[in-house]
């Protein structure tokens, strides 16, 4: 499985960027992740020509929390 | 956990060779090299002549593989390093290693300054005669403060109080100064005074009229928008040397953002705003924090969990840059000469493109409307609430149908509108009724695509621009026409030739394991059953083994 997180959507298509290093995307149709949100962590596996998506909803929480955290702190800081 | 039947598009990569390809209307205000543009910070190219990696420097300084290249890839290259035998750095962090797998070639001298003359100097200069002032009939000059009318016979006294003239009803004077001497007196200019009282009026001009006259004479205004391929970054140079950055385009475009600047004399930023988080705006801020001392990093407060938001936030912290997060309706001081109102800001519940920062800019009489990727919700809600006409704009979301709407276009009316967007981008932007929206509103236009980097310069009370506008056509390449027919391969009747063609199976499958129930080798181009979504490798076989 290769992880990925949903960016953006950008008209018809989810751009989702490879991690860490997030230089290389993926574009999916937007009806195919329509339950997925913007920045959502996602499992990506390919089998064949078929891929299996799934939220990775413990690593979102996570990296959502940590992300939080060191913007409140810039915030704080003067 | 579900599966899916994968509609992969594409998987592009980031690299800079994005905007390879060209066409001749490129090539008008473009430096061409062999078959490739050179940018500004280009210093060679790599022709990779057999497979060799692409690699990363780790932080223990190991190369770390990401990708194997073909041999006939190009890639501009931006910087060299010693290290492991020779790195050529070919942007986004990203080297290739000298060896005998690739040819390195560097630009001729003609070629290196043809493109440092296409880059610093604008093609069409503010003209001369457009620096004129008007104050009601006549020219408000450098040094003047008021003028006088003459409303009856008034005399004129030199240094010594002596009358030297008369002046008549109805002629005015330019005022230069007031001293309180004999109950007030003008100074009209060649040691000439006349005294304050009933036969004149005085008048002083507005403050936004002395304003204008500070900078109509000054270094131009200059704004940038860098062609960082799909994406946007725009880098504001006042004319007292103040930088301010407002998003740095992808990751892959960072290090021609940096040279960019760098090749712009900035060594330091004053402000560095990034819009929103989408990755297309603030992956190349992260080299811009690490190459330049930035004190102000300005952006909507929207948290975003991607790495890249993660490590450009880190960088605000360990380099210890002001924190920014801006209200709607407040300003920004970049340069006191230069009004910044930010228009837009986030709220809570936004997504991304709706938290978008949108801020004005106003210098004299010229304006500049910077969207962000703002969609149509938020123009509405800005032109209710502020002024938006504005002398040029940088349309929402790269050209984008979620921004621009006509009440808006119309609202803004602009002379010229920037459209920055990378080339044959997989979103259709710009979008072609934007296009024609603003063509029939009278907009010029210029686009990133069009004419690579676009500089636009202003005195405050004209502005030009240093590239041809764009006539909004985009240009197509034809697709080759085949020498020869397609031979249809004559039928077989092995199941495993591809050709074969099973009776009574179904001519179209959801996927390979399904298709290869009846055809267990897959099909060729040509067969019923082909589609090209189970040709992923496009070698005219679908879903062989």
């Amino acid at each position: 499985m290769t992880k990925y997180t949903l960016d953006r959507f950008e008209e018809s298509l989810g751009v989702l960027l490879k991690y860490p290093n997030e230089e290389e995307q993926l574009l999916i149709p937007k009806e195919e992740i329509a339950e997925f949100r913007e920045g959502d962590i996602l499992s990506v596996t390919k089998i064949d020509d078929e891929y299996s998506i799934s939220l990775l909803s413990e690593e979102t929480e996570k990296m959502r929390n940590k992300v939080n955290a060191l913007m409140n702190k810039l915030k704080n800081k003067k | 956990m579900r599966k899916l039947l994968m509609i992969l598009l594409t998987a592009v990569l980031f690299f800079s060779f994005s905007g390879f390809q060209s066409s001749d209307a490129h090539a008008a205000s473009r430096v061409m090299w062999g078959k490739t543009e050179l940018k500004v910070g280009q210093i060679g190219k790599v022709t990779v002549l057999s497979n060799t990696n692409l690699v990363t420097l780790e932080a223990n300084g190991s190369l770390k593989t990401v990708r194997t290249l073909k041999a006939g890839d190009e890639f501009r290259v931006y910087s060299y390093k010693s290290a492991h035998g020779g790195l050529y750095g070919v942007g986004g962090g990203q080297y290739v290693q000298k060896s005998s797998k690739v040819k390195y070639e560097t630009p001729s001298k003609a070629k290196l300054a043809l493109l440092e003359q296409q880059s610093s100097a604008p093609q069409n200069t503010v003209t001369p005669g457009s620096t004129k002032i008007m104050w009601g009939k006549t020219e408000l000059k450098k040094g003047q403060i008021g003028k006088i009318t003459v409303l009856g016979n008034t005399p004129v006294y030199d240094v010594n109080m002596k009358v030297v003239k008369t002046l008549k009803k109805g002629e005015e004077f330019r005022v230069y100064s007031y001293k309180n001497a004999n109950g007030g007196m003008y100074g009209i200019g060649g040691g000439l005074f006349v005294k304050k009282g009933s036969s004149i009026k005085y008048e002083t001009p507005s403050k936004s009229k002395l304003a204008l006259l500070d900078i109509v004479n000054n270094k131009p205004l200059q704004v940038h928008f860098i062609d960082v391929g799909q994406g946007d970054s725009i880098l504001i140079q006042t004319s007292n040397g103040k930088n301010m950055l407002v998003d740095g385009g992808a990751k892959s475009a960072g290090d021609e953002v940096v040279s960019f600047l760098k090749n712009k004399g900035v060594t330091k930023l004053d402000y560095v705003v990034a819009t929103h988080p989408d990755a297309d705006h603030i992956g190349g801020l992260i080299s811009v924090l690490n190459t330049f001392q930035v004190s102000n990093f300005v952006d909507p407060g929207q948290s975003h969990t991607t790495q890249t938001y993660y490590d450009l936030l880190s960088l605000v912290d360990a380099k210890n840059i002001n924190y920014v997060i801006p209200k709607a309706g407040s300003t920004i001081n970049l340069d006191s000469n230069l009004g910044i109102t930010v228009l837009n800001a986030a709220e809570a519940g936004d997504d991304n493109n709706e938290a978008s920062i949108v801020l004005r800019l106003t210098y004299g009489n010229i304006s500049v409307l910077l969207m962000g990727d703002a969609d149509t919700a938020t123009e509405q809600e800005i032109m209710g609430k502020y002024t938006v006409k504005s002398t040029v704009l940088k349309a929402g979301h790269h050209g984008s149908n979620t921004s621009s709407s006509q009440a808006f276009i119309n609202a803004v009316k602009p002379a010229a509108t920037v459209l920055s967007y990378g080339f044959e981008n997989s979103y259709g932007h710009p979008h072609s009724e934007v296009v024609s929206r603003l063509k029939n509103a009278g907009s010029l236009l210029y686009s990133t695509v069009f004419s690579g980097n676009i500089t636009m310069s202003t005195n405050g009370l004209s502005y030009s621009f240093n590239t041809k506008p764009w006539n909004g056509v985009t240009i197509t390449p034809t697709p080759p026409v085949p020498e020869k027919p397609a031979v249809t391969p004559e039928p077989s009747k092995n199941p495993s030739s591809g050709t074969y063609i099973l009776p009574g199976a179904p001519t179209s499958f959801s996927n390979c394991t399904s298709m290869r129930v009846y055809y267990p080798n897959g099909v060729q181009t040509g067969h019923p059953a082909y589609s090209t979504k189970h040709d992923r490798d496009n070698d005219g076989w679908a879903c062989e083994r």
